[in-house]
């Protein structure tokens, strides 16, 4: 079951790999003669903004189980914060590049982004300072 | 997804949800919290379970139940607790492809 569900989890995640490789492949293929560079440097951000969003969206859930970290309580707080953090930037990269002039948009939507990622490691940092017992030990 | 929604669906499993958000907690705890009996305590952690929600480990004779959900999990919760989610029942059987949305009454 356990394996099933393994292996299906990495089919899709090689299928999204392939995805975006054969979306960038076509932009590239497409810009300039049938698309414009603006639209093709709008979508690819759009896209990465997708990416970013479904990557800090299954975050929580993809890290370590609980059972195995120190003090549960304050790693599942952090990790509620990050993915929420993380997420965020995400759409915030994506709208930007969806409505932002194309010449504003790579600034702004990576300063939103490394924003929500320096809140997610400060988070993470502030709370290991008050407790430095929550590192992951070794399973036995 | 289906099984996420009929999770999330009952007033009972929310607030089971929401109090694991804030700490894990152990089966007893949980129920201390409810009016309800303990087999029907089973069945929504068994429910939470198979959603991929809750994390339950057993330790010795006691099951700690922590939070296992995603930041969009979170967030139909949130949208759940809010507006409240109803399945539509037919002849006793549970459709999850025909969700309703109701104002909470709480």
């Amino acid at each position: 079951m356990k394996e099933t569900a393994t292996r299906s989890r990495l089919a899709r995640d090689i299928a999204i790999a392939i995805g975006l490789m054969v979306v960038s492949a076509a932009l590239v293929f497409l810009t300039p003669a049938a698309m414009s560079r603006d639209t093709s440097m709008r979508i690819f951000g759009i896209l990465l903004g997708a990416f970013v969003i479904f990557c800090a969206n299954e975050g929580p859930k993809a890290l370590p189980p609980l059972d195995r970290v120190r003090d549960p309580v304050a790693e599942q707080a952090r990790r509620r914060f990050g993915g929420w953090a993380i997420t965020l930037g995400g759409v915030a990269y994506l709208v930007t590049w969806l409505i932002a002039p194309v010449n504003d948009a790579p600034p702004i939507a990576a300063a939103l982004l490394a924003l929500s990622v320096a809140a997610a490691i400060g988070r993470c940092l502030l709370g290991r300072r008050r407790d430095p017992s929550t590192s992951i030990p070794d399973r036995p | 997804m289906n099984i996420v929604f009929k999770a999330l669906a009952d007033p009972t499993r929310r607030k089971v949800l929401e109090l694991l958000q804030q700490k894990q907690m152990t089966a007893g705890e949980l129920a201390g919290h409810f009016d309800v009996s303990k087999p029907t305590m089973s069945a929504h952690f068994a429910v939470l379970t198979g959603a991929g929600l809750v994390q339950a480990d057993k330790q010795g004779r006691s099951i700690t139940y922590r939070l296992r959900m995603s930041v969009l999990e979170e967030a139909l919760l949130g949208f759940a607790r809010t507006f409240g989610i109803v399945i539509n029942r037919t002849s006793g059987r549970e459709r999850p492809a025909a969700l309703t949305l109701k104002r909470s009454r709480a």
